[in-house]
């Protein structure tokens, strides 16, 4: 198998030494990397002022700057990003012609509109750019800026977009950036951060930018990385043992912001079973927020509840509609899904198991292709955390209430249909912990205007700094309002 | 073999190849000599009769059998590779809804536990039981099925549908687990039914340990439970188990505040928490009674090495050191179950038992119904001949040939099983050499390298709760149960 190196990028510094080896996720390419240990006084800014040339930067420059990162990040013409898909191809949960069109688009991602939906939305781009002035109700003025910090990301790998959506984000916000990379993705942020390189070795954002890998838990690393004196935000895409991990190093001064895994679902009102033809279609919709990316993202469908009853009559429709489901998954072009590329041999033996249970559940298809599961009562499967490689679990229902209440914290996205269902139901979905209500079959578009996973997390990387002016013939000195 | 009229609680006369292929439990009548010398043609014969014959008898009988047989395209088995894909994953002994459990549904339970099984139980109304121990007591009292649970990694228990059929199967093969083969010095075994037992953990329930010690009194001693001395002589309860790994599930996922306790089990918060108010006094009481009644005593001694240790320890703290005769039998199930044993554990448990050296350890699984195999002398693992083994490709679920020594994921059959299928394909990573070529020791017959691994270890962390967990978590689950009760 192919061996790859991956570089240790330090503000501008590309160390190619090849100290370490690391293993891939399942079984798939080690890799080598310089022993960031032996760079441990380099990797934290030297101080915070260094962050002062960011901040003399407009929007339009980032943006300008951004526009033309993205541009060289042409697939056919970068060979920092052929690299990277050739390695993610050996340790990712997806295909190599998924993998290649999200390679073939990652640039999209730095252009001008997404650049600038992303901070106008997120922030305001006159708090980015400088002090927004106002006047108080009480006496005196004060203006409000939104600071970059010093931020370490840890990043998830299950698509290479997070590597590529961080960079652009913590560019928008001037953050001193320390991308800590995952295992499944060692190089997708290096390429990104290469390519700024050859591109304007000097600029503000290339000398702000340091993509690390170290193994996750490395005291060493970590002991000397994670205190006030380095860094003000940590960035932590991860499960829970890798939060409860990180979370001792939180003290005072340092501010955790958690993207942890979600997972997503779908709730189909009775609408859609008026007719076969409606039902074929529905399927349709519904297999694209299931199988898009090979279900390897948080917000594919998993659990997908469907308002056909749970009487006779409600399940033979259940059943139906499964196999249209099933259908229209395998249906998918393979540069949107494929059969799994890693399968989860528990969930396979669980899917398995099911077929023998004889009257809680049935199954269509199955093995490496994926599956359809239709609960014949209305809960899902004991196993739903493990639903992944294609496999879909459908819960029919009668009550709008058996959906509503099975949403929680872990819900990120709920696709559904139709759209006055919806509407109906956002305010209780939200209230019970959905993050995000989207039409059936666009779970995979996103809106960047600021919230995920139910936070600001743009926001929350910025440090927040008021300035008051008062006067002391307009505000008494030791007035009490 | 002249101890054979020693052993005369065997009753056991010539047995022919015909009576083996139509009963092989009666492999468990043969020593372990005469089971081990069995030429592996001959085996190989007699395993593809008998499992012919037990899958067209089961095949009948049991529906989820019947449903994989057609999946698999299996009508009839007329070569032993056949059944390779017939083999059920532990998987399938829990594929009821685990709310099945959280409402108290024990009717649908029964229904589901209907298809696993020979017997027929549509005719049995269980909507009355209450909680997990009841439904069990309520099999036991009403039925020839004895289940068999496992410790629950994610609160949800597998059954597996034992029945009293199997039941003196079980002592005599826990009885063969202590003797020897060939010019071996235990070869021989005698007196093993004047022998006390000592169990280190509950005496009751429905877990593997205690339904072996339920099958050996019945076996040995006509059912006299005075033979028995555990150090817990109260129940490992099902229900609290299942608890024990909701709760568990519950706290990893930050969700411990919207546990369900089913009423049933709230009502007997107060009988649970006696319980554990007594277990220190019980264990007194047992150290009390090794320290008097059975100090210096030759007697059978059975544990996993977890609570062998724990044992130890506790004899230690109560002054109770060497506490038997040095020619006691020692039956100790392998595997650290998942725990940190502490540096010298091995002399801890020799020193605190009396015996001369570290005893040989055993491998099997509770779905087996000889459920440990004794280490031979050149530490291998020898099945007995009721068990035929598969071994299958963990990645691809292709079976590997039946010749030579073959590594993957372990499978079997287990003949000696009468009202279920008794295919079973295992979690374990076993190295397994198919009996072409016989082991030094002598004996024929398959065996298993000593260097075995759960596939959910070797695959990076494994939160099931094992046979040596399970008082942890029965423990925990108690605290919870009185805490939340208020």
């Amino acid at each position: 198998m192919a061996k790859f190196n991956v570089p240790l990028i330090l503000r501008g510094k590309v160390i190619e030494d090849a100290d370490i080896e690391f293993g891939g996720r399942r079984g798939g390419s080690s890799f080598t990397s310089a022993d960031v240990r032996e760079h441990l006084d380099e990797l934290p800014l030297s101080t915070p002022s260094a962050l002062r040339d960011l901040h003399q930067l407009k929007f339009d420059d980032i943006a300008d700057f951004l526009q033309e990162v993205g541009t060289r990040l042409s697939f056919r013409h970068n060979a920092y990003l052929q690299e990277a898909y050739e390695l993610s191809v050996t340790t990712s949960g997806l295909s190599p012609q998924i993998l290649k069109v999200i390679y073939e688009t990652l640039g999209q991602g730095f252009g001008r509109s997404v650049v600038h939906q992303t901070a106008d939305k997120s922030i305001g781009i006159p708090y980015l750019d400088g002090w927004v002035g106002m006047k108080l109700e009480t006496g005196g003025h004060a203006w409000t800026r939104a600071f970059g910090a010093r931020a370490v990301h840890i990043i998830a790998g299950n698509v290479p977009n997070v590597a590529a959506m961080s960079i652009m984000r913590n560019a928008v916000i001037r953050s001193d950036m320390i991308v800590k990379t995952p295992s499944n993705d060692p190089l997708t942020a290096a390429a990104v951060a290469r390519t700024m390189i050859d591109m304007a070795p000097d600029h503000p954002i290339t000398k702000h930018l340091s993509v690390v890998y170290w193994k996750g838990g490395d005291t060493r690393v970590e002991e000397a990385l994670y205190t006030p004196a380095h860094v003000d935000k940590i960035v932590a895409w991860g499960g829970l043992a890798s939060i409860t991990h990180i979370s001792k190093y939180i003290q005072p001064g340092i501010d955790l912001i958690t993207l942890d895994p979600k997972l997503s679902s779908t709730i189909i009102g009775k609408e859609a079973f008026a007719s076969d033809a409606t039902m074929r279609e529905v399927a349709g919709r519904a297999a694209v927020d299931i199988g898009h990316r090979n279900q390897e993202a948080c917000h594919n469908a998993r659990v997908v509840y469907i308002q056909t009853g749970t009487d006779k009559e409600g399940l033979t429709k259940a059943n139906r509609f499964a196999q249209y489901l099933y259908d229209s998954i395998q249906a998918l072009p393979p540069h949107i899904s494929g059969p799994a590329v890693a399968p989860d041999p528990a969930l396979a033996e669980e899917v398995d198991a099911l077929k023998m249970s004889i009257g809680y559940y049935e199954v269509v298809g199955g093995g490496p292709t994926g599956a359809v599961i239709v609960s014949q009562i209305d809960e899902p499967v004991d196993f739903a955390r493990l639903l992944g490689n294609r496999v879909a679990n459908l819960v029919p229902f009668d009550s709008l209430e058996t959906p509503i209440r099975s949403t929680n914290a872990y819900t990120q996205t709920i696709g559904i249909y139709p759209d006055s269902l919806r509407m109906e139901l956002r305010d209780r979905l939200a209230l019970h912990g959905a993050q995000r209500l989207v039409s059936l079959g666009y779970a995979g578009r996103f809106a960047n205007i600021g919230p995920h996973d139910g936070i600001e997390p743009l926001r929350r990387m910025c440090k927040w700094i008021v300035d008051e002016e008062y006067r002391p013939e307009s505000v008494a000195l030791a007035s009490m309002t | 073999m002249q101890d054979h009229e020693t052993n005369a609680y065997l009753r056991r006369p010539a047995l022919s190849t015909e009576e083996l292929t139509a009963a092989p439990e009666k492999f468990l009548d043969l020593t372990i000599t005469e089971m081990h010398s069995i030429p592996n043609g001959t085996l190989q014969e007699l395993h593809t009769r008998a499992l012919s014959e037990h899958f067209t008898a089961m095949v009948e009988r049991v529906p989820v059998l019947a449903l994989l047989a057609e999946e698999q395209h299996v009508r009839e088995i007329s070569d032993i590779a056949q059944a390779g894909p017939l083999l059920l994953s532990h998987s399938v002994y829990k594929s009821y809804p685990l709310s099945v459990l959280e409402n108290g549904r024990f009717d649908r339970l029964t229904r589901w536990l209907d298809k696993l099984t020979a017997h027929d139980l549509s005719a049995l109304d269980a909507s009355a039981c209450g909680s997990i121990d009841e439904w069990i007591d309520f099999l036991d009292a009403n039925t020839d099925i004895r289940v068999k649970h496992s410790s629950g990694t994610t609160g949800k228990l597998s059954f597996v549908p034992r029945s009293i059929s199997e039941m003196d199967t079980v002592a005599k093969g826990f009885m063969r687990f202590f003797e020897g083969f060939g010019d071996e010095p235990d070869a021989h075994l005698t007196g093993f039914e004047s022998l006390p037992i000592i169990h280190a953990g509950y005496r009751h329930g429905a877990m593997g340990q205690a339904r072996l010690l339920d099958a050996v009194t019945r076996y040995f001693h006509g059912g006299d439970d005075s033979w028995v001395t555990t150090s817990n002589p109260g129940r490992l309860s099902a229900d609290v188990l299942s608890l024990g790994g909701r709760i568990k599930g519950a706290e990893q996922r930050g969700e411990l505040g919207k546990l369900k306790l089913a009423p049933g089990l709230l009502a007997r918060r107060d009988a649970f928490e006696k319980e554990q108010a007594q277990t220190e006094e019980r264990t007194r009481a047992f150290f009390h009674d090794v320290a008097t009644r059975l100090r210096g005593r030759r007697v059978v001694i059975s544990g996993t090495v977890p609570q062998l240790v724990d044992l130890a320890e506790e004899g230690g703290k109560h002054g109770v050191m060497g506490a038997f005769a040095p020619d006691s039998l020692v039956h100790i199930a392998g595997g650290s179950k998942g725990r940190v044993l502490p540096d010298g554990y091995r002399e801890q448990i020799v020193q605190f038992i009396g015996i001369d050296a570290y005893p040989r350890l055993g491998y099997g699984m509770t779905e087996m119904v000889n459920a440990t195999h004794r280490a031979c002398p050149l530490d291998h693992y020898h099945f007995r001949p009721n068990i035929v083994p598969f071994i299958i490709d963990p990645q691809t679920g292709e079976q590997r040939p039946r010749k030579g020594t073959q590594t993957g994921r372990f499978g079997f059959v287990d003949l000696a099983v009468k009202t279920h299928w008794g295919g079973f394909l295992t979690g374990d990573q076993v190295t397994l050499s198919f009996g072409d070529t016989p082991c030094g020791c002598g004996r024929t017959g398959a065996h298993v390298d000593p260097a075995i691994r759960r596939y959910s270890e070797t695959e990076g962390g494994d939160d099931k709760i094992t046979c040596a967990g399970a008082p942890d978590a029965h423990n925990r689950a108690l605290d919870f149960i009185t805490r939340v009760a208020e």
